[in-house]
């Protein structure tokens, strides 16, 4: 193949593969998951929960919150930017990263929908 | 347990020589695989052994991965951006050339970080807080110089950084995607050269071992710019080797092939040591190793960290004769073996590692970031625009 024709495949192969790769990136849809369920097996895997807040806690940086679903409690954790006040007993759906801290999972929270 | 670890060292070396000859198996992923079954490991030897061990494995790694990058075009994070400037000595039959230059590099370099060891303790602890409010700006600063220096296309160079940016921010937030920095840069510097030496027909010539030649002065100034770069990223958030490789080029202007070699050498080195040191000094884990390692110690003493120093001198010893060995093994046998099915067979190696590993999408990404690779390797533009990739991302992760 000559040099122009490869470049210009290239080029049009890179912008229809970012296309796709965004669109299917925006259309996943995430796992929604029973506090029970959460174990090792899904440690830095993004998953879905829904339940109540059961306790808050605000540092200057952080929310640090324990949602309750009718199977278990965890524990997540919000950097404030961007999320809107969390109060208790309020009914929340969260998307977040599993993490581990201090040998407890806990889920790092990407999106919040109260 | 002194036995224990003296025994670990030799089978570190063994399996860093394996995982760093082998394309696409990354440090990270012995790690986390013997992350896995440590409990079953641990049974019979102690946390401290295991991390010896995981030490070894990834310094040697680190050495012996320019095999591959250099003879087989195929790079891992650390290595990518030498694979160009290899590939060059390469094709003038002086493969073996390249990895003695970053070799030295690296152990120029190791010695400088040994020697300054207590010092850079002592300032990391010090500036650590102000180095994190600036080094964003001294890293975009380094990216139009990098835009500036492009005299071939400052405009193109630009459209590959925003490509390569875009499909690093995707590839980054992809929802549930294992290992995306495999396929990101395994198509970006690896298959991308393959791709582009596979459709000029080139061959790959009789290899000679010949030696550099340098010149003391290039020691003297390629070492302190490859450990200042290396240590000033190795203790911040999502910042790696090419980074580093980046301010370093803007740091030397006019930097010879032969230079950049060792420079990339230098900061691989010098950065992987360095990460123990802001593990110690301020606790924070910075790459898939230290991870691990900080995962089996809750928190290194004095004395851990000075016996796992000693480890990577060793290891790095070691590491640098197994690849100048290795390295003369390839270039006797590179010429004979048939370099399109060598080239075709490690393409199809890595697609297909990366759909294990990473999945469909991650396939997907890998043939995006190929053809983006290609762009600038068909266009003899610096392929360190393709850092883009991590440069947008972790420059927006700082701004936002």
């Amino acid at each position: 193949m000559d040099e122009q024709t490869l470049f210009k495949l290239s080029l049009i192969i890179s912008l229809t593969g970012l296309l796709l790769l965004m669109f299917i990136s925006d259309s996943i849809e995430i796992k929604k998951y029973d506090i029970k369920d959460i174990n090792n097996k899904l440690l830095e895997k993004t998953v879905k929960v829904s339940g109540i807040i059961t306790r808050v806690t605000e540092t200057p940086g952080l929310y640090i919150f324990d949602i309750r679903d009718k199977t278990g409690t965890i524990t997540a954790i919000a950097f404030k930017d961007g999320f809107v006040n969390l109060t208790k007993n309020e009914q929340v759906e969260i998307e977040g990263k599993i993490v581990k801290y201090k040998e407890k999972l806990e889920i790092q929270v990407e999106q919040i929908v109260t | 347990m002194t036995f224990q670890i003296l025994l670990s060292i030799p089978i570190g070396v063994f399996f860093g020589i394996v995982t760093g000859i082998l394309p696409g198996i990354h440090p990270n992923t012995v790690v986390t695989g013997l992350l896995a079954i440590s409990p079953f490991l641990l049974s019979f030897t102690s946390p401290i052994v295991l991390a010896v061990f995981i030490t070894t494995v990834a310094t040697v790694n680190t050495f012996v991965d320019n095999c591959p990058s250099c003879y087989l075009g195929a790079p891992e994070e650390n290595t990518a951006l030498g694979v160009l400037p290899m590939h060059r000595y390469l094709l003038e039959g002086k493969g073996h050339e390249a990895i003695l230059l970053t070799v030295i590099g690296s152990l120029f370099s190791l010695i400088l970080g040994l020697i300054l060891v207590i010092p850079i303790v002592y300032t990391l602890k010090t500036i650590f807080p102000f180095l994190k409010k600036i080094i964003i700006y001294l890293l975009i600063l380094s990216v139009i110089y990098l835009f500036y220096r492009e005299k071939q296309s400052r405009i193109l160079a630009a459209i590959v950084f925003l490509l390569s940016g875009l499909l690093g921010i995707i590839t980054l937030n992809f929802p549930n995607l294992p290992q995306p920095l495999f396929p990101l840069f395994s198509g970006l510097f690896g298959i991308s050269t393959m791709v582009v030496s596979l459709n000029s027909k080139s061959k790959i010539p009789k290899q000679y071992i010949t030696y550099p030649k340098i010149k003391s002065k290039e020691i003297l100034t390629i070492t302190p710019v490859s450990v200042f770069s290396g240590g000033l990223v190795s203790t911040l958030p999502a910042l790696g080797p090419s980074q580093a490789a980046i301010i370093g080029s803007a740091l030397l202007r006019n930097l010879s092939t032969k230079n950049f070699l060792m420079m990339i050498g230098g900061i691989n080195s010098i950065n992987f040591v360095l990460s123990f040191i802001s593990l110690y000094v301020i606790d924070k884990a910075r790459n898939g190793t230290i991870v691990g390692i900080s995962q089996l110690l809750e928190k290194i003493s004095l004395n851990q960290f000075i016996l796992f120093l000693s480890v990577c001198m060793i290891a790095a010893g070691l590491g640098a004769v197994s690849t100048i060995y290795i390295s003369k093994i390839f270039a006797k046998y590179i010429e004979k073996v048939n370099y399109e099915l060598l080239i075709l067979s490690i393409i199809s190696m890595v697609a297909l590692l990366v759909l294990i590993i990473s999945g469909f999408y991650g396939f997907l990404i890998l043939i995006t970031s190929t053809f983006i690779g290609i762009i600038p390797t068909l266009k003899n533009i610096g392929k360190t625009h393709l850092m883009g990739s991590l440069m947008i991302p972790v420059i927006l992760f700082y701004l936002l």
